[in-house]
């Protein structure tokens, strides 16, 4: 009988040792907490829209998401003494984007400036991460095409289909640094098939520099810069490099920019090519870019079992 | 000699017993969805961790609001940066048991209704809430569900007023866990 008893008081040891390894309470928070460490998280909202200001973002729309999208650019604050500076000329853009899927996007667009037609397509084939893949950046292509249909009055010129094509080459390198803070550095290659003058490269060169800072849930300020880095300004030609400041505005899927740049183009292409106001000389213009986001087919996803 | 094989003996036992008591998944499925006139909302995610004591009736859950995923466009960004604030609240959790765990055996195969009370803690708020669920025992794993509503106001979810009309005041959530035993 003393034996046994020995022997219950070493189960109840025994017991005692074994059972914290089995999930007390507090063992519970911290496991369950290391296991949410290791979720897969995608970063979204980098920006919040697919474009910058001027430029592509890396923003993407989802799979069946559509953008329409439709841009002003006005005539420079300085342009003359009576356009209600410079409201009474605009330039316009109305385009089309659509989410493929939730890494291919394509676009559309027709803008009034030299009634450029424009389409592009955008690949995120990196995507900013945490947790079990730890991934610090975002990176997307961006290709686009843009075909001039504006009439020129030399006939010769006119008749020449291939020289109204420009193609511009991005990537896209993004961080989202905390919920407000975001930046994105754009290599940019843009080739024209026929350029004005001698002393214009076919190949352009263009870094591009943006960021974001969001001011409150629904208001971000951003700012994006390009540098042109082999235009004709260093033969004295007047082409400036880019630059816009503005805001983003979210009331719901719409999302309104607001903003004041140099540029009066809104393709890649031309605002990067033909820039030819000087931002620092006061030839500032204002400019919006509205975008509303659609989701097509149904809004729900569907549930297995029910 | 014989006291070091009973030793042994209890250890293995020991383990064994305990062992199957504590049941676990880290990619439980919580559904959610808002409904109203002008649109339904919903999100899906599949990375859900849980611990359940089927002795004890004692269950745990915790989950990433970042890890929510939404098929409606800027839903995701919305839900994250308005309505959740999940830079601040990245995790909701629950602390709960299954109430009268005492009169069901979950070790024998088969389906149970349960009731389960705990605190629910969404942005940073813990309120008491008490649902009811269904627990299915099949050979080595448990299935546990559970459909119920999430008033938004009782976790001070506050929606503008422009995009009122599109936010449901009331969230139905639905829970389907697969658990497996919790080998450490």
């Amino acid at each position: 009988m003393r034996l046994s008893i020995k022997y219950l008081f070493l189960f109840f040891i025994i017991i005692s040792i074994s059972l914290p390894i089995f999930g007390q309470d507090d063992d519970w928070d911290l496991l369950l907490d290391k296991e949410l460490a290791s979720n897969k998280i995608i970063e979204t909202a980098t920006f919040k829209s697919s474009r910058i200001l001027n430029g592509q973002s890396v923003e993407l729309l989802p799979k069946m998401g559509l953008d329409f999208r439709v841009a002003h650019r006005f005539a420079e604050f300085n342009s003359t003494d009576n356009n209600f500076l410079g409201f009474d000329e605009a330039s316009t853009y109305f385009g089309l984007y659509y989410g493929i899927t939730n890494q291919i996007n394509i676009g559309i667009a027709r803008a009034t400036y030299n009634q450029t037609n424009y389409g592009f397509v955008k690949y995120a084939f990196l995507r900013q991460s945490s947790g079990a893949r730890n991934i610090p950046i975002t990176m997307v292509l961006n290709a686009s095409v843009s075909y001039t249909s504006k009439e020129y009055s030399d006939k010769k010129r006119d008749e020449d289909f291939v020289s109204r094509f420009d193609y511009t080459y991005q990537l896209l390198i993004a961080r989202k640094f905390s919920e407000r803070i975001s930046f994105q550095i754009t290599p940019t290659l843009v080739h024209r098939n026929l350029v004005e003058t001698e002393d214009e490269p076919n190949d352009l060169y263009a870094l591009g520099i943006g960021g974001r800072f969001l001011i409150t849930k629904h208001i971000a300020f951003n700012a994006e810069y390009y540098w042109v880095i082999n235009d004709a300004s260093r033969y004295g030609y007047n082409f400036y490099d880019p630059l816009a400041l503005g805001f983003d505005i979210q009331i719901g899927s719409h999302v309104f920019q607001l903003m004041l740049t140099n540029a009066a183009a809104m393709t890649e292409n031309k605002f990067l090519g033909e820039t030819s106001s000087d931002f620092f000389n006061g030839d500032i213009r204002f400019g919006f870019n509205l975008s509303q986001v659609f989701t097509l087919g149904k809004t729900k996803t569907k549930i297995k079992d029910e | 000699m014989n006291k070091l094989f009973a030793l042994i003996v209890f250890i293995i036992l020991g383990h064994f017993s305990f062992g199957q008591n504590v049941y676990f998944t880290r990619n439980g499925h919580i559904y959610f969805i808002s409904e109203t006139d002008a649109i339904d909302i919903d999100a899906n995610n599949n990375q859900v961790a849980s611990f359940l004591d089927i002795t004890s009736g004692k269950l745990q859950f915790a989950v990433l609001i970042k890890s929510f995923e939404f098929k409606l466009a800027t839903a995701k960004e919305h839900f994250n940066e308005s309505y959740m604030e999940s830079e601040k609240y990245p995790k909701a959790t629950f602390k709960g048991e299954i109430i009268g765990i005492g009169n069901i055996n979950l070790k024998n195969i088969g389906t149970y209704p349960v009731i389960v009370k705990g605190e629910l803690t969404l942005r940073g708020i813990t309120k008491i809430i008490e649902v009811s669920g269904e627990i299915t025992v099949t050979d080595g794993e448990i299935n546990a569900k559970s459909e119920f509503n999430i008033p938004i106001s009782d976790y001070n979810i506050s929606v503008p007023s422009l995009v009122e009309h599109r936010v449901a005041k009331q969230i139905i959530v639905k829970v389907d866990m697969i658990y497996l035993p919790y080998n450490k």
